[in-house]
C-alpha cells in the first residue's frame, strides 16, 4: 500500500559546514545587518569547557554614543597627554558601549573578561583597522562581567577619514579565557 | 603578524580545523595532515609521518609544508572579509514515510534507531507544550571547546523532541536541557556519557519514573526525554559524526538516553535536600540537572557492610577513568564521583550511620578517601619531585610501602563535591555509583 506523503523538516545541516541559525539576518548578528546606535543586541555567551563545567549567559550589548574627528581627539587628549594625534588620512572614533550580563541557569559561577582586543573596527568591506595606542576617556570599557552585572565605558578606534560605513565587531572569544560566543556587529555611524 | 605559518594537523581533526578556518574568514587556508594519533608514538614514528604522505591529499608531507610556506597565494586564497553561511531549507520531501526514514538515517540525523517523522503537524503539536515562540533562540551548542557553536530555536528543539518520540507535555523539560547548551555527545578521544536528573513537580506531572527500574527502559518520559538530548546534540549541536565531530574511541552506550531519571524526592530521609535545592533552586521549582562522566557500577549493600565504607573503596576505582588526568603531568588529578542511592540505603545511612544530610555523607567520603602510595605518586609527579628533594610530608610518604594509603584526600576540589542522588524502588538496598560530575542546571518552569 502506498503511504501518504509526509513533509519532513530539515532539522540541521546537510554538511557540517552549513549553519543552523534561523535568525542570521537579525540585527547585529551579521556584518550585513549591523545593529544601529541605541539598538541592543542580545547574544549568548558560553562558559566552561563542556565536561566539568558549562554555562550559558545572555549578554546584552548597546552602542550608546559615537564621537569622531576633532571632538574625539579632544577627549583623547584630555584623557592622556601622551596620546598622539591620528595618522594622516585617519581620525579617531570613540564609542561608548554598555554590556549587561546574566546567567541563563545555574551555577552562575562564570564571568566574562571583557578585553580591548574583543572589539575591532572594520571598513564596510571587512578590512580591519589597527587598534590605536591611546587611552580612551574614563570610564574605559574594560573589566570583569559577573552574572547580573553591567559595564559601561569608552573605547577608541582609528578609522579612515570619510569612512561613513565603518563597523564594529565584538568577538567574545578573543583573548583567551573560558567564555566564548558568536561575533556581533554594530554600525559605527 | 606577517610571518608565514604552515599548520600540521593529525588527520582526524580535518573537519575541526577547516571549520575554524572558515569561521575566521580563511576557508582556503593551507593545511598539511599527518596520520593520527601522534600521542604516545615514539619520535621515529613521528619522523616517518613527516617523511611520508599526507593521508588526505596523498602528497609528500614535507613538500606540502614547504609549498604552504613558499608558494604564492592564489587569488581565491587571498580573499578575506566576511563569510556568511547559507541557511539550509526548512523542509525536506514530500516523499513516502519509508523514503523519509531512509533520508534521516543516511544523513546521520538519528541515533540509529527508528524515529517519529517530524511532520509539520507533529512539530506544531509539540510546540503547544510551551508558551515560547518557535523562533526564540534556546541556546548554543558545540561538540567541544574548539568547535564552532551552533544556535537553535524552540522549533528546532521541537523537531528533535518529535523525532525522539516525546509527548508535548515533556517539551519544557527538553527545552530546559537544550537551554544549558551542553552537548550529550562531547567529543574527545575518551567516550563521555551524560546523566539527566529531573527534580520538582514536573516529575509527577509528566509521569516520570523514579521508582523500580527508573534507570531502565520502562518509562516513556524517562526514555524519550533522554533520547531527545542526544538527537539535539547531533542535529543542533554540530556533533555526533564518528571520525569528524565525535572521536570517542569506544563510544558510550549511555548516550542513547543519557541516564535520564527523576530523583525520588518523596523518599529522601528527613534533612536530606533534593538535588535542585542543593543547587540553589526552590523546592517547588522544576529543574533539570546535567552530569558528565563515563561509567556506572552497581553495588549490593548487604549488612554487615557499612555502606559508606564500601563507597569509599568504589570511588577509588574511578581514579584512572575518563580523561586519565591522573597520569598527565601538570594536570590536576581531578576525580569525580556520584552515588545513586536506593531509598533503603539512604535511610540506613541516615538512621544507622548518622549522616543527617547529603552534604555530611559527601564530605565524609571526600575527607576519608585515600589512594595507595603507588597511585598517589603516579598521579602527583610534582609531589614526587618534592618528596625526593626531602620536602615534608611528601618525603615521609615516599617511605610508605606501595600498597599503603597516603593520607591526602583523592577528592580535594570543593567545587566538585561528591554528589548523592536518591532513586529506586526499595526492592533491596542497592546503589549505583559512577565517575560523574555535576555540570549545570536549567529551569523547566522557564520553558512552560
Amino acid at each position: 500500500m502506498k503511504s501518504k506523503v509526509i513533509l519532513g523538516y530539515i532539522l540541521a545541516c546537510l554538511l557540517s559546514m552549513a549553519v543552523c541559525v534561523t535568525t542570521a539576518t537579525a540585527q547585529g548578528l551579521s556584518p550585513s545587518s549591523p545593529a544601529p546606535l541605541g539598538m541592543p543586541v542580545v547574544t549568548m555567551i558560553e562558559c566552561g569547557e563542556g565536561y566539568t563545567s558549562h554555562e550559558l549567559f545572555d549578554m546584552k550589548i548597546t552602542l550608546l554614543e559615537i564621537v569622531r574627528g576633532g571632538k574625539a581627539w579632544d577627549l583623547i587628549k584630555q584623557a592622556s597627554v601622551s596620546s598622539k594625534p591620528p595618522k594622516i588620512g585617519f581620525e579617531y572614533l570613540l564609542a561608548r558601549i554598555r554590556f549587561e550580563f546574566s546567567s541563563r541557569g545555574s551555577p552562575q559561577a562564570c564571568s566574562h573578561d571583557l578585553r580591548r582586543e574583543q572589539m575591532t573596527a572594520l571598513s564596510a568591506d571587512g578590512k580591519e583597522y589597527e587598534t590605536p595606542p591611546v587611552v580612551p576617556p574614563k570610564p574605559e570599557l574594560i573589566g570583569i562581567l559577573h552574572s547580573g552585572k553591567s559595564l559601561e565605558g569608552w573605547i577608541a578606534f582609528l578609522v579612515l577619514q570619510g569612512d561613513s560605513k565603518a563597523l564594529m565587531a565584538f568577538d567574545p572569544s578573543s583573548g583567551g579565557g573560558l567564555s566564548r560566543g558568536r561575533v556581533v556587529w554594530f554600525q559605527l555611524y | 603578524m606577517g610571518i608565514p605559518a604552515a599548520p600540521v594537523i593529525t588527520s582526524v581533526f580535518q573537519d575541526l580545523v577547516k571549520t575554524n578556518a572558515y569561521k575566521k574568514g580563511m576557508p582556503l587556508q593551507r593545511f598539511t595532515f599527518v596520520p593520527h594519533p601522534v600521542a604516545g608514538k615514539p619520535a621515529s614514528v613521528c619522523r616517518e609521518y613527516l617523511e611520508g604522505k599526507d593521508p588526505l591529499t596523498g602528497k609528500p608531507v614535507m613538500q606540502e609544508i614547504v609549498e604552504a610556506l613558499t608558494k604564492p597565494l592564489t587569488e581565491e586564497e587571498k580573499k578575506t572579509g566576511f563569510i556568511e553561511r547559507p541557511t539550509p531549507p526548512r523542509l525536506v520531501g514530500p516523499d513516502t514515510p519509508e523514503n523519509l526514514h531512509q533520508i534521516f538515517l543516511k544523513n546521520g540525523w538519528t541515533d540509529g534507531l527508528p524515529i517519529v517523522l517530524p511532520t509539520e503537524g507533529k512539530v506544531a503539536e509539540m510546540l503547544r507544550g510551551t508558551s515560547h515562540r518557535p523562533d526564540e533562540v534556546v541556546g548554543t551548542m558545540r561538540p567541544s571547546g574548539p568547535h564552532e557553536a551552533w544556535e537553535y530555536t524552540v522549533e528546532k528543539v521541537a523537531i528533535n523532541a518529535v523525532m525522539a518520540g516525546a509527548e508535548p507535555k515533556y517539551f519544557p523539560v527538553i527545552l530546559a536541557i537544550a537551554s544549558t547548551g551542553i552537548t550529550s555527545l562531547f567529543t574527545s578521544t575518551t567516550s563521555f556519557g551524560r546523566m539527566v536528573v529531573v527534580n520538582g513537580p514536573v516529575r509527577d506531572q509528566i509521569g516520570m519514573n523514579s521508582g523500580i527500574g527508573a534507570l531502565g527502559p520502562f518509562n516513556h518520559a524517562n526514555a524519550t526525554i533522554g533520547r531527545a538530548w542526544t538527537l539535539i546534540s547531533r542535529n543542533l549541536g554540530g556533533g555526533g559524526t564518528p571520525g569528524q565531530t565525535y572521536l570517542g574511541s569506544l563510544g558510550n552506550n549511555l548516550n542513547y538516553n543519557n541516564l535520564c531519571f527523576p530523583e525520588k524526592e518523596e523518599e529522601l530521609p528527613e534533612g536530606w535536600k533534593p538535588l535542585h535545592v542543593q543547587k540553589g533552586f526552590k523546592a517547588g521549582e522544576s529543574v533539570v540537572s546535567l552530569f558528565s562522566g563515563w561509567s556506572i557500577i552497581n553495588n549490593g549493600g548487604f549488612k554487615p557492610y557499612p555502606y559508606h565504607e564500601v563507597m569509599k573503596y568504589q570511588s577509588l576505582g574511578f581514579f584512572t577513568s575518563g580523561t586519565g588526568n591522573c597520569f598527565k603531568s601538570g594536570v590536576p588529578d581531578s576525580a569525580a564521583f556520584t552515588v545513586l542511592l536506593d531509598p533503603l540505603v539512604a535511610k540506613d545511612l541516615k538512621e544507622a550511620k548518622g549522616f543527617s544530610t547529603k552534604e555530611e555523607l559527601s564530605q565524609w567520603l571526600m575527607k576519608n578517601t585515600f589512594k595507595t602510595a603507588w597511585a598517589y605518586w603516579a598521579c602527583r609527579p610534582d609531589d614526587l619531585k618534592k618528596a625526593k628533594e626531602g620536602v615534608e610530608p611528601y618525603a615521609s610518604w615516599l617511605k610508605l610501602p606501595e600498597g599503603a594509603l597516603v593520607p591526602e584526600p583523592v577528592f580535594f576540589d570543593p567545587k566538585k563535591p561528591i554528589e548523592i542522588i536518591i532513586v529506586g524502588g526499595r526492592t533491596n538496598p542497592f546503589w549505583q555509583a559512577g565517575d560523574f560530575n555535576y555540570i549545570a542546571s536549567g529551569s523547566v518552569d522557564k520553558w512552560k
